[in-house]
């Protein structure tokens, strides 16, 4: 276990790095965060932008660049934002909760839910049932999850107005007490949360009918009914403890996949998250923003798929490191 | 009565280009403390005929006519909860082809053995482990291997679980389906030797299947041979083996190498088995039998006792 832990921790390290070095290139690929000012403002000198470029130290050689830019990476140095005129990292702080609330709280209930649902599925394949939920899940499934979104913005928030159109909070409130705050987020949330939830729901069912329609075919089902369990002992403790093995890595990679999720769903809600802050920093060419914004959710993802790892290591005796 | 009594079964297969008929029209018995081999080519409808009688046949299996009789209760008219709380593991349970992959691979092996005695009797956790532990022990495994994963077991000491868990419910009547292929042939003759010391020091009635006719020979009381679906011949070990009336019989005593016996050229069958969709008119062995006559491809031989409990389906022994 522990040599396994240090020979993971030592690719995770080289994945980083090669994350890292995509990030730098990709986010200098063409963006200048300073060409907005000339164009915007006519009336500053070309002397004080190359000042500023001076001082981000833009004019020295790429590599330079480079090497200064890994360096200060390990020191949890991010740079500074030039849209927000605050250091990246506070930036980047206050919004990371937002999306890992988002996030964490979609994965987890629509993980349960598709376990259910497609083990479900998997049991009474072709009966109708099974038939009604595939082919509602492939609907959901192929819905763009954005024009979802808007959808139930104008439906549920602009139509009927049982939703807020968009954030997190009511604006100019103030809370009598905590239980108060929690309804009026909770209520702000529920939209964006029901797009993303829906939608995964309708991906992950699929996919958990897929892994389990296979495992019940496997000799060790066969004996399971064969000793008079019953129907629901042999899915849930036999079938669906086996497939869910694979769910596990399926869940860490999605926290990677989420990310695009989310900033979509966080850009159609306005929500205040990294995912909406990653598209503005490409969108205003900020790329001290991006690589800082980049840097964290690669963090995310790798620190997710070692969880996964090691709560695979846990859940399947076969893979013992 | 038998203890087992199936009667005229037919059990087939729905798919696209029709009914696959594996079984067709089967009537065999077994006899209280009898261990019945039953044998026949890949494909015959052996195995169909041991999931019809514990009732685990494929969705797209069914039961189309006749009656399986466990103890004089027709136990395919019994609905399926009744069945499986009273009768199936409990009475009468199955040894599966145990070396691949009939345990499930998350769980130790002594708690799936537990798994079935907690399932049908009423008894605390520990002590079921505990019996667990010792029917390890019966089937000559270490007690200690129930905190095992299936994985960590070797072929042989799977395939002894999978007996273990099978005893585990005292049944009455126990089928085992092909328990010892894929095992290498030392690990065969001691999984064997389990099988029968078990068997008498149980009183076992037993079930067989297998294709290979010298492990019937060396375990087995009765023999049952099959071919395409239908019963072509049964009789006690001797019978078979000795004085095979039915020409397919023949042919596969005849394609057995004998170790004391003069070196031979080795027979084969000619052809092939049929195809069960459309099985062909009459005996169904006629288009490979050496001895086909014309009544043959017309109609089908019934199955008659040509000597006092040896049966065959052949119209040569129709006269007698």
């Amino acid at each position: 276990m522990k040599a396994y832990l240090v020979k993971r921790a030592l690719s995770l390290f080289i994945t980083f790095l090669v994350v890292m070095s995509a990030i730098f290139f990709l986010a200098r690929s063409g963006a200048d965060p300073f060409a907005e000012f000339i164009e915007s403002d006519p009336r500053i000198p070309p002397e004080a932008v190359e000042r500023l470029r001076h001082r981000f130290g833009l004019d020295k050689p790429l590599w330079q660049q480079y090497l200064d830019f890994m360096v200060s990476m390990f020191q949890g140095e991010f740079g500074y934002s030039v849209t927000f005129r605050r250091p990246v990292f506070d930036v980047i702080m206050v919004r990371l909760p937002w999306t890992l609330m988002l996030l964490t709280t979609s994965i987890v209930i629509s993980t349960i839910g598709a376990v259910f649902l497609g083990a479900y599925a998997a049991w009474n394949r072709g009966k109708k049932i099974d038939l009604i939920g595939t082919n509602i899940s492939l609907f959901v499934r192929a819905l763009p999850h954005f024009w979802l979104g808007m959808v139930f913005l104008l439906v549920f928030g602009y139509y009927y107005r049982l939703f807020p159109l968009y954030g997190v909070k009511t604006s100019g409130i103030e809370y009598a007490n905590v239980f108060e705050q929690v309804k009026d987020l909770l209520w702000h949330l529920t939209l964006p949360l029901a797009t993303l939830i829906i939608r995964q729901i309708g991906m992950y069912t699929l996919y958990m009918r897929g892994e389990t329609l296979e495992v019940l075919g496997e000799d060790f089902i066969t004996t399971a009914k064969a000793k008079g369990l019953s129907d629901r002992t042999v899915l849930f403790r036999h079938a669906v403890r086996t497939s869910l093995l694979p769910m596990v890595t399926v869940t860490a990679l999605r926290f990677g996949f989420m990310v695009n999720g989310a900033i979509l769903t966080e850009t159609v809600f306005s929500l205040p998250g990294t995912g909406r802050l990653i598209y503005q920093a490409i969108t205003s060419g900020d790329f001290f923003l991006l690589q800082g914004a980049f840097f964290i959710t690669s963090i995310t993802v790798l620190i997710a798929n070692l969880v996964a790892d090691i709560l695979y290591s846990h859940l399947d005796p076969r893979v013992r490191y | 009565m038998p203890l087992l009594h199936i009667d005229h079964l037919k059990t087939y297969y729905k798919t696209l280009r029709g009914d696959v008929k594996a079984v067709d029209g089967v009537t065999l018995d077994v006899e209280k403390g009898e261990a019945l081999g039953l044998a026949g080519e890949s494909g015959c409808g052996k195995t169909t005929l041991a999931l019809s009688v514990i009732r685990l046949l494929p969705d797209n299996g069914r039961i189309v006519g006749g009656s399986v009789f466990f103890d004089s209760t027709d136990i395919t008219k019994l609905d399926s909860e009744t069945y499986r709380k009273e009768y199936r593991w409990k009475r009468m349970s199955m040894v599966f082809q145990g070396a691949m992959n009939a345990l499930t691979p998350v769980y130790r092996v002594g708690d799936q053995i537990a798994e079935a005695i907690l399932c049908h009797e009423e008894v605390e956790e520990d002590e079921a482990r505990g019996r667990a532990r010792e029917l390890l022990g019966l089937v000559g495994v270490d007690p200690e291997r129930a905190s095992s994963y299936p994985h960590e077991l070797s072929g042989g000491m799977r395939q002894r679980v999978m007996i273990a868990m099978a005893l585990a419910n005292n049944p009455e009547f126990i089928i085992a389906d092909e328990p010892i292929t894929a095992l290498d042939v030392i690990v065969q003759a001691q999984v064997l030797h389990v099988i029968n010391d078990l068997r008498r020091k149980l009183g076992l009635t037993m079930m067989l299947i297998t294709h290979d006719l010298s492990v019937i020979a060396e375990t087995c009381d009765g023999a049952a041979i099959m071919y395409a679906g239908k019963l072509v011949e049964r009789g006690t070990v001797i019978d078979i083996f000795k004085r095979p009336l039915h020409p397919y019989t023949q042919g596969l005593v005849g394609s057995f190498p004998s170790i004391r016996g003069a070196r031979k050229e080795m027979e084969s069958i000619p052809g092939s088995p049929p195809n069960l969709l459309q099985p062909p008119p009459g005996c169904r062995f006629h288009p490979r039998c050496p001895h086909a006559m014309d009544i043959c491809s017309r109609e089908e031989p019934p199955l008659v006792e040509v000597e006092p409990g040896h049966l065959a389906a052949c119209w040569l022994c129709e006269g007698g």
